[in-house]
């Protein structure tokens, strides 16, 4: 097996809130090649945007533990000095397009000088510097002269786009998008994955996709992460994932997910998040797993241990892995 | 390369703030009214002398001038039944001299159609080599009925010969009545003598008669050179009505008082509304923008001065420390900040925790780029949004301080003039001249800023406007 992209390793991530200790991400480990796209889906609170800001570096202030081991291409990038990782990491390898890029744009200034600015900081010569931005907006099909606007004259496709080249302006190898399409309208989704998908076929992208829409994680996933109160209850192909999911909350996303051509009655997973300060005993899903309310076996052992990551037959050549004593 | 770079705000050129501003209804009242007010301010600058103040507080300055007169416009109303203020300039002047004696003629005409006529005459006299050389003055009036009243010698000795108080006229009007129409005492004790050369007794009874009057006043200078020049000279009637805005219990010329109110009042409320606000920008930014402890302490600070009973306070220093205007503005500047440090320390709170400010710090940026690229853009629509806010707020405490009578200025400023009105009972003594305008004028300065302030609503906040 070739070395991997990304390699999380037990990825903690621990909040200091008034109320407690908030373990937002507690033990994520996953490997992610070179040009596979990784969807990774989960509900609100489940940790997913954590898990983006914690591989780039840009958690909140209020942060108590980060720990576990993050390599990228072969180096650790987790615990590098800030200013190295800002220097050659961020940005110019790993990049983000940020959650609501509506707000992600300031109104007062130009497209041109927010896309730049990162640039600027890191001392590329302030021509130059818009040269590339005008070189990225045309790759995300917008005109070159965008560079100019103001965030309030564009649509909120358009932002979506500018939000998109800021983030390929450096040819990074991996993007990671934060629900790059939650406040847009379904046309304008449809043209915002397109160009995703354009642009990872001409610039050999690596994506992480964050979303709460499996239907539209489909459309571009390879494999699918699925993640529950901070850790990741399944991940695997697409196939997998989408035929044959294994975690009984795959199982119930899966199930909630509406099909156009069968009647089916849709499911839903009664409860809700717990809360991530004082996470449930053992396996965290068990209040709301169907499977521990029926199996009297089950008792003792999914409210007593976590479970660990449990190698199941894949179909395809990646690894699938569910966190569930049922594949004891 | 870009696209040639426009000159913006905002993200909008000026044209576009423009068309922002006059697009909506009250953006074009406000501009209309604005430039009333500054045309007025810079009519004021101009027009009046440099030495305005020290003439407005010289009480012979406006000796001259009616008392409590009403403006002249109301003859309109009252069907010309009141004698204007008025000058007269255009008389026949002879002088010359004979035997040592320097003499002087001065021969005008009036036309008299009014109910009241004048209440007095004045000689103004220029030179003080005239009224300190013993000259005396000579009337004659020819009246229309064809009688002739002569008058005099009256002594000039002084810059203003009101003749109709002198008791040697009084007592010749007295007997040209005694001797013509055989009435008693016709001028009432008091009373200026003049106005009875513009009546006629009819069935014993003084009614006014109307017709041409033919003045004439012959001065004696006895001091042997002729220092009696036309320039040094002057005649007015004084009116019953007077100019634009009538007179107050000076004579002050209202509407001089009231143009001179303009450009004051512009500067209190723009000083006032600047020092303001570059407080509230320094304390709102830096509290919001280095958090912790100094947000802490500047927070609490700006609840202090938000509490601060700032009016009574402002009352009782002008007291005790005898303050001038520019003083007052600065100590209410100075403790009127709050409101607005806080509004911009909270624009400025959700700012900083805004994506584009993780980007950049994500990128590398200091406090000071963060500062100038993001945070100062956004902030500066808003600061002159609560500029024109702050400004009606200094005028009118600014005019209350004054109708307090405290905080002066050396020009008359409209809380001033209103003080002076209320003291002298203007209200009660239904001297409505001298208390309307100067109310309405506050009042319309004050809603010219706020109207300014509502019309650059749609221009300041991004979410009023249309792409």
């Amino acid at each position: 097996m070739t070395m991997a992209l990304l390699d999380v390793r037990n990825l903690r991530l621990y909040y200091q809130t008034t109320k407690g200790i908030l373990k937002a991400l507690d033990g994520v480990s996953f490997e992610l090649e070179e040009g596979e796209t990784l969807a990774v889906v989960g509900e609100t609170g489940s940790g997913k945007s954590t898990l983006a800001k914690a591989i780039t570096r840009v958690w909140e202030r209020n942060v108590s533990l980060v720990d576990g081991e993050i390599y990228f291409e072969g180096e650790e990038v987790l615990h590098m000095p800030e200013d190295r990782f800002r220097r050659e990491i961020r940005w110019r390898k790993i990049a983000m397009v940020p959650q609501a890029s509506m707000n992600a744009l300031n109104p007062v200034i130009t497209i041109g000088e927010q896309m730049i600015e990162p640039l600027v900081l890191s001392g590329v010569p302030k021509g130059e510097a818009l040269r590339l931005a005008q070189d990225s907006l045309e790759s995300v099909g917008l005109p070159r002269d965008v560079v100019a606007r103001y965030p309030h004259q564009l649509s909120g496709g358009m932002k979506q786009r500018v939000v998109i080249a800021m983030a390929v302006m450096t040819r990074p190898k991996l993007l990671i998008l934060d629900e790059p399409t939650s406040a847009l309208d379904v046309m304008t989704q449809a043209n915002i994955m397109n160009l995703l998908k354009e642009l990872k076929a001409r610039l050999k992208l690596t994506y992480i996709f964050i979303t709460h829409d499996l239907a539209l994680a489909s459309e571009l996933a390879d494999s699918v992460a699925v993640m529950y109160a901070g850790k990741l209850a399944e991940i695997g192909s697409s196939e997998d994932m989408y035929g044959a999911p294994a975690h009984p909350y795959t199982q119930g996303l899966m199930a909630s997910m509406p099909t156009l051509r069968t009647d089916k009655q849709l499911a839903y997973i009664p409860g809700e998040v717990p809360s991530l300060i004082d996470p449930p005993r053992g396996c965290r899903f068990h209040p709301r797993c169907p499977y521990f309310a029926k199996d009297k076996a089950l008792k003792g052992l999914c409210d007593d241990m976590e479970p660990p990551a449990f190698e199941l037959k894949p179909w395809t050549g990646r690894r699938h892995l569910a966190a569930c004593w049922l594949y004891k | 390369m870009a696209a040639r770079r426009e000159f913006r705000i905002l993200g909008m050129t000026p044209g576009e703030i423009w068309r922002g501003f006059v697009s909506t209804t009250t953006g074009k009242i406000a501009l209309a009214f604005f430039s009333i007010m500054v045309a007025f301010s810079i009519y004021a600058l101009v027009a009046l002398p440099p030495n305005f103040g020290n003439l407005w507080n010289t009480p012979s300055y406006w000796q001259a001038n009616p008392k409590y007169a009403p403006p002249a416009w109301i003859n309109f109303f009252a069907g010309d039944a009141y004698a204007p203020q008025m000058a007269v300039r255009d008389f026949n002047f002879t002088a010359g001299s004979s035997g040592g004696v320097g003499y002087a003629v001065i021969q005008f005409a009036v036309d008299d159609s009014y109910a009241h006529p004048w209440r007095n005459l004045y000689v103004i006299v220029r030179s003080p080599a005239v009224y300190n050389a013993s000259t005396v003055a000579y009337l004659t009036v020819e009246r229309p009925d064809g009688k002739t009243v002569q008058l005099g010698p009256v002594s000039v000795n002084s810059q203003f010969v009101a003749l109709g108080l002198s008791p040697q006229i009084i007592s010749q009007v007295n007997s040209f009545y005694q001797s013509n129409f055989g009435v008693q005492n016709a001028v009432p004790a008091g009373s200026s003598a003049i106005p009875y050369l513009f009546y006629t007794a009819r069935g014993g009874d003084l009614v006014p008669l109307k017709g041409t009057y033919r003045f004439t006043i012959t001065m004696y200078s006895f001091s042997g050179s002729t220092v009696l020049n036309r320039k040094d000279l002057g005649v007015v009637l004084e009116g019953e009505v007077y100019g634009l805005m009538g007179t107050d219990f000076l004579g002050h010329d209202l509407w001089l008082g009231l143009l001179a109110g303009f450009p004051i009042d512009l500067a209190v409320g723009i000083l006032t509304a600047a020092i303001v606000v570059t407080l509230a920008i320094l304390i709102g930014i830096v509290a919001a923008f280095y958090g912790g402890l100094v947000d802490e302490v500047l927070t609490r600070i700006t609840d202090f001065f938000i509490l601060l009973p700032a009016f009574p306070l402002l009352i009782v220093f002008s007291v005790l420390f005898q303050w001038s205007i520019w003083d007052a503005i600065v100590f209410l500047a100075a403790v009127s900040w709050g409101g607005s440090a806080r509004v911009i320390r909270a624009m400025v709170m959700q700012i900083k925790s805004s994506q584009f400010i993780e980007s950049a710090l994500a990128a590398g940026a200091g406090r000071g780029w963060i500062l100038r690229n993001h945070i100062l853009p956004m902030v500066m629509p808003y600061t002159l949004y609560l500029f024109v806010v702050n400004v009606p707020g200094g005028i009118l405490t600014l005019s209350a301080i004054n109708f307090f009578n405290l905080a002066g200025a050396e020009l008359p400023t409209w809380g001033n003039i209103l003080a002076y009105a209320d003291e002298f009972g203007a209200l009660t003594s239904g001297y409505w001249w001298w208390v309307v305008p100067p109310g309405l004028l506050i009042t319309f300065v004050a809603v010219t800023f706020i109207f300014v302030a509502m019309g650059l609503e749609p221009v300041v906040n991004p979410r009023l406007r249309h792409a």
